[in-house]
């Protein structure tokens, strides 16, 4: 079942990390918040899907956004690297995008939970992730934008999410 | 007497092997030294750039795995000792990990010098070519899944003439550069 406007983001399981392989991450649900999923760090699609939010990172806060979420079904140790590559390559320098968070759903639990998993199995070895990207007020979903098709980047994109907000 | 208690233990001593053929639905592979690498498919660069090492590989060669790109130890002290060696680098050097294509070329491209030295660095994404030389563990824990353990094996002829797996699975010791390249 996907995820639907309306219903309760699910919580952080365990095997949902940010910055460690052992550090459980976890949605701040007093706010407004954009939860995007991403089919593979470092494929090219993601790596300008992601930039988009570097990019708009000050106008999304702007407009109420409090933290935004980057999954990829990846470990912490690409997660981490592939944060760091995007953040060098698209942000001014010293930049430091407290709020942007990159957070690895190792064996997709999270993106699994939220029925936006997908076989990938031929292309990456496993189960990724859709691209999708969520708006999430105070727990509850108020916006489920997915691509038809994983590499397409066309509702998910940063600007599009802001001028919706 | 003795004969017949022999033959009794022998009975119910089977090579590792077997044993892993009846737990297995597929049939299973261990390497040995002697043994041929593997003819199974792995990608370079891109999911659609795939080849099989077994037929890349000339002359004397060397197979490196790590459990994964980007961690500390596979970057930070594995691979780059075999870069700083690179004068003792046999023809043909690959480094394998249960890592996608994507992943795998780009972090080839964060190693500084690993372009220089002609080490391609290929991914095997579904685990299968590491499988086949029996040599993956359940990284569930931290990596979601199955990966391949540190190890070195050194090739010639497209035989296994040694092989240097860590004990621990993740440890940089017995297939450390310094170990491996006296050969």
């Amino acid at each position: 079942m996907t995820i639907k406007v309306g219903e309760q983001l699910p919580p952080a399981p365990p095997s949902l990390t940010e910055e460690k392989p052992d550090a459980q991450a976890s949605f701040n649900t007093s706010g407004k918040i954009v939860v995007v999923g991403v089919p593979g760090a470092y494929t090219p699609p993601c790596s300008s899907h992601v930039p988009s939010y570097i990019k708009t990172y000050l106008d999304l806060l702007n407009k109420g956004v409090q933290d935004i979420y980057i999954i990829g079904v990846n470990d912490q140790f690409v997660m981490n690297a592939w944060r760091n590559h995007l953040i060098s390559e698209h942000s001014t320098a010293g930049a430091e995008l407290k709020q942007l968070h990159f957070l690895a759903d190792r064996n997709a639990e999270f993106v699994k939970s939220l029925g936006l998993a997908f076989d990938a199995s031929g292309l990456l070895g496993g189960y990724r992730s859709q691209r999708f990207a969520l708006v999430v007020e105070n727990g509850i979903v108020k916006d489920v934008r997915v691509e038809d098709e994983p590499p397409n980047l066309t509702v998910t994109l940063a600007d599009q999410v802001l001028k919706s907000l | 007497m003795q004969a017949f208690r022999l033959a009794n233990f022998l009975r119910t001593v089977r090579p590792a092997s077997t044993l892993r053929r009846s737990f297995h639905s597929s049939p299973s592979f261990f390497i040995n030294v002697g043994d041929a690498i593997p003819d199974v498919e792995v990608q370079e660069g891109s999911p659609g750039n795939k080849l099989s090492i077994a037929n890349e590989i000339k002359g004397k060669g060397l197979i490196i795995g790590v459990p994964a790109a980007f961690s500390p130890a596979c970057s930070g002290s594995h691979i780059p000792g075999y870069i700083k060696h690179k004068s003792k680098l046999p023809q043909s050097v690959f480094v394998v990990s249960v890592n996608d294509a994507f992943v795998m070329k780009a972090w080839a491209e964060s190693i500084p010098e690993a372009k220089e030295t002609g080490i391609r660095f290929v991914a095997d994404p579904s685990g299968k070519f590491t499988e086949a030389l029996d040599l993956l563990f359940d990284g569930r824990a931290i990596f979601g899944g199955p990966r391949g353990k540190r190890y070195a094996l050194l090739v010639e002829d497209g035989k296994v003439s040694k092989m240097f797996v860590e004990p621990d699975n993740t440890g940089v010791k017995v297939s450390a550069a310094e170990n491996v390249l006296v050969f």
